[in-house]
């Protein structure tokens, strides 16, 4: 998966006296691509501290990839093949930010009464997402792999370092979540490196690390969930994260009608109100499971625990063809004015 | 060749390609923002303007071949690759800063960059 590293040094200097470099690092991974931009006066610290955090990103990867062939070494440094396999049998020795994941997603499963849970494995292998053969389960099929959905028969060992998926053939999806978990990994690493200012775009999960230039924040665009050429506005971030989990980035189509990759855990099919769901906080891992969980619990649930939450924001684009964003964001967001959707701000 | 030699050239092909830039702008009022910025095994080989009227064909060479990029109406599209896969091509058009084409076998990537405009796109 790992296949090429483009790297690019340009000196962006905006004073005189010091010069900062721009490092970029681009590399395919976890089915998409990641993106870093590191600046610093040293051309040599850049280099290095954005190819550990790539490693970081990598590493990561390996643990939570569920889709690895038998045989291969990818499928051997597994964690989650590992715990699926076992699942029904035994408890699995893990990574600990593997369990430090799953120990995560277990508190937002209870958090959001289940509108969150990783333990879908079977359900999104049913649709078939992940692979060539996409097709719509019949409800018989969906309410048999559904018994095997629940969170609460995940098990955590803290002290032993240990998960168990308690019920034969429940599986983990981590897909909600590891994409957040190394992004916000390998941000904290260049953070303990002393980089004061960086970029990464992880498939769309977006890291600002400082801000663009002196009182500057950086200018992240907010794709237009049915047209890719545009975007719905602009957020302003300043150490802050941006990640979306949208309708159109892994759907297939039967008959006219849409059929997307974000499920809802409690009933197995695609969650049906939102096109696109925007989480600005300051933590990539909270961010990615939030945009996820928003997406299936919709806008009043979701607004009203934005409210109870500092720190959290969110813009919501629903199939109603409505933008609705958190009063937070007032002065952080800046809407396209003439982009075909009504503009609201939430309460 | 000397070291010198090598030097004149790159600094000869850069001036060339600055002057190309130069002349491009002048003969276009009407541009959108975006600079599309070419990379091949690594280093910038070319930055173009996305003019909204200004149609062209990029050559890119890398180590497996020619790939070949269309610029048509501000929109940027790998057309022709030497790769296996194609996947660089199946990526389709890109319009807006932040968006990129990568060619992984061949280390082409195209990206298009705008000051003053978003630095990445959140999707």
């Amino acid at each position: 998966m790992l296949l090429s590293l483009f790297v690019v040094f340009t000196i962006t200097g905006c004073s005189l006296i010091q010069q900062e470099y721009e490092y970029v690092a681009e590399e395919f991974m976890m089915d998409t691509f990641v993106k870093l931009k590191v600046y610093d006066a040293d051309k040599a610290k850049a280099e290095e501290v954005a190819q550990k955090a790539l490693d970081e990103f990598k590493r990561i990867e390996l643990l939570t990839n569920r889709y690895a062939q038998e045989g291969t070494a990818e499928y051997a440094k597994s964690d989650v093949i590992k715990l699926n396999l076992a699942a029904g049998h035994s408890p699995v020795q893990v990574d600990k930010d593997v369990l430090a994941m799953l120990s995560l997603c277990k508190k937002y499963n209870k958090e959001f009464d289940g509108a969150f849970d990783v333990t879908i494995g079977p359900v999104v292998d049913l649709w078939g997402f992940g692979t060539e053969k996409k097709s719509v389960p019949s409800d018989e099929k969906l309410e048999e792999r559904l018994e095997l959905v629940d969170s609460n028969k995940m098990v955590l060992d803290e002290e032993k370092g240990t998960a168990y998926l308690v019920k034969e053939k429940m599986s983990l999806d981590l897909g909600g979540i590891a994409k957040g978990y190394a992004t916000e990994q390998a941000a904290q690493l260049l953070r303990d490196d002393g980089i004061k200012k960086a970029l990464i775009n992880a498939g769309g999960n977006i890291y600002a690390i400082g801000e663009k230039d002196k009182n500057i924040p950086w200018m992240i665009g907010i794709q237009d969930p049915r047209n890719p050429d545009k975007i719905i506005g602009i957020l302003k971030l300043k150490d802050q994260v941006a990640v979306t989990s949208g309708d159109y980035q892994r759907y297939f189509e039967v008959d006219g009608k849409r059929y997307h990759h974000i499920l809802d855990p409690r009933t197995g099919k695609p969650a049906s109100n939102m096109m696109s769901v925007t989480v600005v906080a300051d933590n990539s891992a909270l961010a990615d499971i939030l945009s996820t969980s928003f997406f299936v619990m919709g806008v009043e649930q979701s607004l009203a625990y934005i409210a109870e939450h500092p720190g959290v924001e969110a813009v919501f684009v629903t199939q109603d063809k409505r933008i609705i964003y958190s009063p937070g964001l007032e002065g952080v967001i800046e809407l396209e004015k003439d982009g075909g959707y009504k503009i609201d701000q939430g309460r | 060749m000397t070291r010198g030699d090598k030097v004149l050239i790159g600094g000869v092909l850069i001036m060339a390609l600055i002057l190309l830039g130069v002349g491009y702008v002048q003969k276009n009022a009407q541009h959108n923002s975006g600079i599309a910025v070419i990379r091949a095994e690594g280093q910038i080989v070319r930055e173009v303007e996305l003019y909204l009227k200004e149609n062209q064909e990029l050559r890119i060479e890398g180590p497996l071949g020619t790939s070949v990029a269309r610029i048509v109406e501000g929109r940027v599209q790998m057309v022709s690759s030497p790769c296996r896969d194609k996947i660089c091509i199946k990526q389709g058009q890109i319009s807006r800063s932040g968006q990129s084409i990568v060619c992984v076998p061949n280390e082409v990537s195209i990206t298009i960059e705008a000051k003053g405009e978003v630095d990445e796109i959140t999707r």
